[in-house]
């Protein structure tokens, strides 16, 4: 089963990987520039410690891209839950493949349950490297603009953890729907909302002090409360897959 | 022993469309069984009751004795073909073998490639570039090399052409001959169905209108012709189950109970076909088909 999981997941992963790969590229050529160009700024700053590269605009072209970065990541988790989760289901729904699949022996909880870890793995992975390459690329950046929190959602572990959710989400949305594109767009319109409810009245009673030295454990709080979510939206398209279809 | 199926009072409804209406019927193991009846009499709708495909709304169906469900030791006993030859689009044909063996632990890899190679597949070809016929073969091959107990398939040949029907229900006999499984075959054309076939369910607008035996059915039903009567003709040990009027003729088809009593009748056998084509023609209305039979004569 893991197998056709697998197989079934190679269209995406293929273009996953494109993407990932030009991303790489793109990255690793420009970032240790950026960095090496922030340090010298720094270093032959005089008087020493009077300047910051990130207010000069002199830098600007360097990270240019930054912004539209940012926005990256912010989407990535949409995009999964969209192309990886919510299509999981439906799209062997709409070409009738789900009916081969269940008169063979094995059962259907296990045939979601294979699904829903190997792909949920796969945008782990897919977000891991999004953010872990961004993250990397702006780091000087982010070092000498100071504001952890201003980039909070953007960078190092809860990217995945959003990722994790919204391909969950996007399951269990197939499930219920049971055709794809509408499917991905209630996905999209259901992530974005709960994404901003979370920003609007979850976060600010986890953290009121934004204290630097939290940063980490905040990271790790939201992400834990993210992937619990997603695996009470994963138990719940097991059940409504053995209630509805067995 | 047994029964292969056994459905009590099952119905089937589908938002207010009624599929399948208070279905009893009992199909013993060993035999090979036609499932006839019109497009949407609900013979799709049993049989994908039969796989654990979908649920009835009311009354109970059990396979070899237990309610369908997806518990892999249950399913590896049936093998299943549905109506429109149902593939994983983007995989080759090779691949779903590969998907068969993985998912089944019966599979009978030796035979599935040589059946693939028998029919001319190419394995590396992708199964959504097959044609009708060649889709038709991969999913019989699938629910053959499943190695089933019992084989159930969905209007089989209806989008296959005079040949390549042929061979399919020539395959499938060759097979059932040989492993002894018992098999469920549905099709709204009795012809496609009546070479093959040592058992009969007859379907009609969602319910069960004649189960049994090819024999019997053939040995207990009759073609009486006589002298027209005023009113409805009246027998003793016959049901009736169309009557025509063909010029000052009565044409009777009948299910005998017993010995036609009244020596004014005369007793022609008829074909399967026939039979079918009468209960199948009882669920319309009667008229219609005896104007078109007085045009004909």
């Amino acid at each position: 089963m893991t197998w056709l999981s697998l197989r079934q997941f190679r269209a995406q992963a293929l273009v996953a990987t494109g993407f990932l790969a030009l991303l790489a590229i793109y990255v690793v050529v420009t970032g240790p520039h950026i960095s090496h160009v922030f340090d010298a700024y720094v270093r032959n700053c005089r008087p020493v410690n009077s300047c910051n590269p990130v207010t000069s605009i002199r830098y600007g072209k360097l990270t240019k891209f930054l912004p539209e970065f940012d926005d990256l990541v912010t989407l990535t988790p949409a995009l999964i839950g969209m192309f990886f989760g919510a299509p999981l289901v439906t799209r062997e729904i709409e070409s009738g493949s789900i009916r081969l699949v269940f008169t063979q022996s094995i059962s259907r909880a296990r045939w979601l349950g294979t699904k829903l870890v190997v792909v949920g793995v796969a945008s782990a992975i897919t977000a891991g490297l999004v953010s872990l390459m961004i993250s990397w690329w702006a780091r000087a950046w982010d070092h000498y603009n100071n504001l952890p929190f201003g980039t909070f959602d953007t960078r190092d572990v809860v990217p995945i953890a959003y990722s994790v959710f919204a391909f969950a989400l996007g399951v269990l949305i197939g499930l219920l729907v049971r055709r794809t594109i509408p499917a991905m767009v209630t996905t999209l319109v259901l992530y974005g909302c709960a994404n901003a409810a979370f920003g609007q009245w979850v976060r600010p009673h986890l953290y009121g002090f934004n204290v630097t030295s939290e940063y980490w454990t905040l990271q790790w709080i939201e992400s834990l409360i993210y992937v619990m979510i997603a695996l009470a939206l994963g138990y719940a398209s097991l059940w409504w897959m053995r209630r509805r279809y067995s | 022993m047994t029964a292969l199926l056994e459905a009590r009072d099952v119905s089937k409804r589908f938002r207010k469309r009624e599929a399948l209406s208070q279905c009893t019927l009992s199909i013993p193991t060993g035999k090979v069984v036609g499932l006839v009846g019109p497009n949407g009499a609900g013979k799709s709708t049993l049989l994908n009751l039969a796989v654990g495909l979908s649920r009835p709304s009311a009354g109970s169906i059990e396979v070899f004795g237990e309610a369908p469900s997806d518990s892999p030791a249950h399913l590896r006993r049936l093998g299943f073909v549905a109506q429109d030859h149902p593939i994983c689009a983007n995989l080759t044909v090779g691949e779903h073998l590969k998907l068969g063996a993985k998912l089944n632990p019966n599979w009978d890899a030796k035979l599935a490639h040589a059946r693939i190679r028998t029919l001319g597949l190419d394995e590396r070809q992708r199964a959504d570039k097959l044609s009708g016929g060649q889709r038709a073969q991969l999913s019989l091959t699938f629910a053959l090399a499943k190695r089933p107990e019992a084989l159930i398939f969905d209007e089989p040949v209806a989008s296959l052409d005079p040949l390549a029907r042929r061979e399919f229900l020539e395959t499938m006999m060759e097979t059932v001959a040989e492993s002894g499984v018992s098999a469920i075959l549905s099709s709204h054309l009795v012809s496609d169905v009546e070479r093959v076939c040592d058992f009969l369910v007859i379907l009609v607008a969602s319910r069960v209108v004649l189960v049994g035996d090819v024999d019997d059915i053939v040995m207990t039903h009759h073609r009486l012709v006589g002298p027209a009567s005023d009113g409805a003709p009246q027998l003793d040990n016959q049901e009736i189950i169309r009557s025509y009027r063909v010029g000052r003729q009565d044409e009777l088809i009948v299910r005998s109970l017993g010995p036609v009593l009244d020596s004014a009748w005369i007793i022609e056998p008829l074909s399967l076909e026939d039979i079918v084509l009468a209960y199948m023609g009882r669920g319309q209305r009667d008229g219609d088909v005896a104007v078109a039979v007085e045009e004909l004569s």
